[in-house]
């Protein structure tokens, strides 16, 4: 029963995508009429063949992870290698068509007065100097062929200005076409005028432009129509190999930049994971103690931080951090001490950065020693007492050593996350305080991953989603090297089983 | 010396290294709750300003007089402002953005349990060509964060939503398509679970002349509750929590999720919304803290380990 029901929802499906493909190679989709195709004979063969079996199972998790995770990160590769960015948004095919579309009003313009008249459809009249014209305006065309016509005008009156200024979006998109075959444009509420394309296609590298009888010619490296050194807008975007990375070590203003943030993010991140690390065992080891009473509320209590968003904790720190009203420069003042400007100075950002993320990450270091805590047996720290061991060689030579062997992975993955804790930096600092003469938008606290944001997202100076691109290619690298020594570290490919 | 002695010496040695021990007790209480007071400060903080009649950033840090304004402003209930006299009702829809993220929260959730579920049970059950490679590519890739590709994304729904406006930027579907792609973490926690099921039980089931996908739908997956509620709960705190995607790919002001629409809120005027911000943050925290601690135990037991936060 279940699988006759199966069975008729798979075909339907099938027969959906099918449909669909056929729609959209139809409508010159070409490149999601292949994909809607691939996807549907693919599901048709998993879901009926019976040999794939495995593969059915896989299937529905294995398509979005490849359509999410695989495919967007080939595309960040391909724009990494791109001038996509302001003033490079669309394809050169696109670029022509808008190019070869463009209007200009020739300096001995006729224009003519028209009026609407409302109906249904309603009827647009011109009055041309050797009669007057008419058209209805039908939705859903954008030329309109104007007639003669010597009939009495309809009896309703016309729309006045500030009804046809209301229609002026839908006007403007039209054109009217006179019997000789001059082409009218809405102009003015009472106005059309007479247009005419600025540029001739010459063919699909050349235009020729009839207002200044430049010729313009298409510069794929830089991704413009130019003639000598102008350019015309907008840009397309083309390929342009290593320049973003070049750029990113050859650039002097750029370059150094780049390192200064590269930096900051390794340092920030090897920072983060010490602190909450040796923090978090602190604690632990604290707590961890037999005698100790209310342990289990005070492992509750200083779990909390953790169990919060860190986006709504961060946005609290923010506020508490201000420097002229926030709470922590009050109690300071409160106890005597001058206000300090939290997130101002360069070295005050960085370091409030990794205070607000000591916060937020120390519990879950503080969890995990915790369990690593628990598992080591009783018996190995009586051995140790009866062999006459003070406290801090128990635990330089117990507690410690089995702490770090366990802990190895933990430590790289935590290392990884930071690497990539936008909201630590961004929602604190918004990346700054500003480098002095940066070209981008970058500030001294910036990570690879706010930068990639910023030059891609924030918009201020121009979105630059090629060099974007580029740099999260960087964060591919490390963590590439990151996820190379977890598997050293867990043994899987290599035997060494050794953990520092 | 007397045995009377002896014991007077061992009793008065006993109870100094007793001394020692309270005394070494009281001291490690007074340092966690030294520390307590600075960890929990934030918190306790931000609940005080919510209630806070100044309720501006540089109120004090004791309420002088209490308020439900603040609340009722987040909460889309007018009320009277007793300085100027008007009614006040806030123009932010903070309610909306917390369904918003709720909702997204969900459906991905759910989604991602349907999607990951059987890639698991595949990857657990079957022998198949390919298995060993998957489970290393799998491993390989759930340590690379999705956020880095987040300008091929932006494209991606942006071509995507020409076809299908609902799946596009500015679109709840496209956000959660996006979310969709994060299924290796999942798959490999779910099949660590189902590793741990006797085979036998399905086999017997089989036998009986249940199918392959019965047997995986009416015996395994009713055993694996606990891990689905985690892996489930789990994907609803990480998509509630980000901000960077949302922020990318959502625009107009009443599709925004909680954090986005949060972080616009009081970047605006950090000063003038401190106390209706401090109530959204409790209202937004709160849910959140409830399902980490129903959950935290199987996070220390390390079937989170390393793929959470942290």
């Amino acid at each position: 029963m279940t699988s006759k029901v199966l069975k008729l929802f798979l075909f339907s499906y099938l027969i959906a995508g099918l449909v669909l493909s056929l729609y959209l190679f139809n409508s010159t989709h070409v490149f999601m009429g292949v994909l809607s195709l691939v996807i549907t004979v693919a599901s048709g063969v998993i879901f009926f063949s019976k040999k794939a079996q495995a593969m059915r199972f896989m299937y529905p998790g294995l398509l979005t992870f490849v359509l999410f995770m695989i495919l967007p990160i080939i595309f960040t590769v391909y724009i990494a290698f791109t001038n996509l960015s302001t003033g490079h948004f669309l394809s050169k095919e696109r670029v022509l068509e808008i190019l070869s579309s463009e209007k200009v009003i020739p300096k001995d313009a006729v224009s003519i007065e028209f009026d609407i008249f409302p109906g249904n459809p309603a009827v647009l009249v011109a009055y041309g100097l050797d009669g007057d014209y008419k058209t209805y305006l039908e939705e859903g065309s954008n030329i309109y062929n104007l007639q003669p016509f010597r009939d009495k005008l309809p009896e309703q009156a016309p729309l006045g200005p500030n009804e046809v200024f209301s229609k002026r979006e839908f006007l403007e998109t039209k054109r009217f076409v006179m019997p000789d075959g001059e082409i009218l444009r809405y102009h003015r509420t009472d106005l059309l005028i007479q247009s005419k394309n600025r540029y001739i296609l010459i063919d699909e590298n050349t235009l020729k432009d009839t207002v200044t009888s430049l010729t313009w010619g298409a510069d794929d490296e830089s991704g413009y129509f130019k003639s000598g050194n102008e350019t015309l807008a907008p840009g397309y975007y083309v390929l342009t190999g290593f320049k973003n990375f070049t750029s990113l070590f050859s650039d002097n203003r750029l370059n150094s930049n780049f390192f200064k943030v590269l930096l900051w993010t390794l340092g920030w991140s090897f920072l983060s994971v010490l602190f909450t690390f040796s923090f978090g065992t602190f604690l632990a080891i604290v707590i961890n103690d037999k005698g100790l009473k209310l342990k289990s509320i005070y492992r509750v209590l200083f779990i909390i931080p953790y169990s919060i968003p860190f986006f709504i904790s961060v946005l609290i720190f923010k506020g508490m951090m201000n420097k002229d009203f926030g709470a922590i420069n009050q109690v300071l003042v409160e106890l005597g001490f001058s206000k300090v400007p939290w997130l101002e100075t360069p070295i005050m950002a960085k370091v409030s950065c990794l205070v607000v993320n000591l916060w937020l990450g120390f519990p879950y270091m503080f969890l995990v020693i915790t369990g690593i805590l628990q598992s080591i047996p009783e018996s190995l720290y009586e051995a140790a007492k009866l062999d006459g061991a003070g406290r801090f060689s128990t635990f330089k030579n117990i507690t410690l050593p089995l702490i770090m062997s366990a802990v190895g992975p933990l430590l790289v993955g935590s290392f990884a996350f930071n690497l990539n804790n936008f909201v630590g930096i961004y929602l604190l600092t918004g990346g700054g305080p500003p480098i002095p003469g940066a070209t981008t938008a970058v500030g001294e606290t910036d990570i690879l991953i706010s930068y990639t944001y910023r030059l891609a997202f924030e918009g201020g100076q121009g979105q630059n989603f090629g060099l974007a691109s580029s740099i999260a290619l960087f964060i591919f690298a490390i963590v590439s090297v990151l996820t190379l020594i977890n598997f050293k570290l867990t043994g899987m490919g290599s035997d060494n089983q050794e953990a520092t | 010396m007397s045995e009377i002695a002896l014991k007077k010496q061992q009793s008065k040695s006993t109870g100094f290294q007793f001394k020692k021990k309270q005394m070494e007790s009281l001291a490690k209480h007074l340092l966690l709750c030294s520390l307590l007071m600075i960890v929990l400060f934030p918190i306790v903080y931000i609940i005080s300003i919510s209630f806070n009649a100044s309720g501006s950033i540089g109120s004090k840090l004791i309420p002088e007089s209490f308020t439900l304004n603040h609340w009722k402003y987040i909460l889309g209930i007018p009320y009277l402002d007793s300085a100027t006299g008007k009614e006040v009702l806030s123009p932010f829809p903070i309610l909306l953005w917390l369904w918003n993220s709720i909702k997204i929260s969900s459906i991905s959730a759910v989604m991602m349990l349907l999607l990951s579920t059987t890639s698991a049970y595949a990857l657990s059950r079957f022998r198949f060509r390919g298995r060993q490679s998957s489970l290393l590519v799998l491993m390989i890739i759930q340590m690379f964060p999705n956020i880095m590709a987040m300008v091929a994304f932006y494209f991606m729904l942006d071509f995507l939503g020409g076809y299908f406006p609902s799946l596009g930027t500015d679109s709840h579907g496209g956000l959660i398509l996006v979310y969709l792609g994060g299924t290796p973490f999942n798959i490999w926690l779910i099949k660590g679970y189902f590793d741990t099921i006797p085979k036998s039980i399905e086999e017997s089931a089989i036998m009986d002349g249940c199918t392959k996908f019965q047997a995986f739908w009416k015996i395994v997956l009713p055993l694996s509750t606990p891990i689905l509620a985690v892996v489930g709960l789990l994907t609803f705190i990480n998509t509630f929590s980000d901000f960077i995607l949302p922020s990318i790919l959502l625009k107009s002001g009443d599709k925004l999720t909680f954090a986005v629409g949060i972080q616009i809120f009081i970047s605006d005027a950090f000063s003038g919304r401190w106390g209706p911000f401090a109530a959204a943050c409790f209202l937004g925290a709160f849910p959140i803290s409830a399902i980490f601690f129903t959950i935290h135990k199987y996070i220390i037991s390390g079937l989170a380990m390393g793929g959470t936060k942290g």
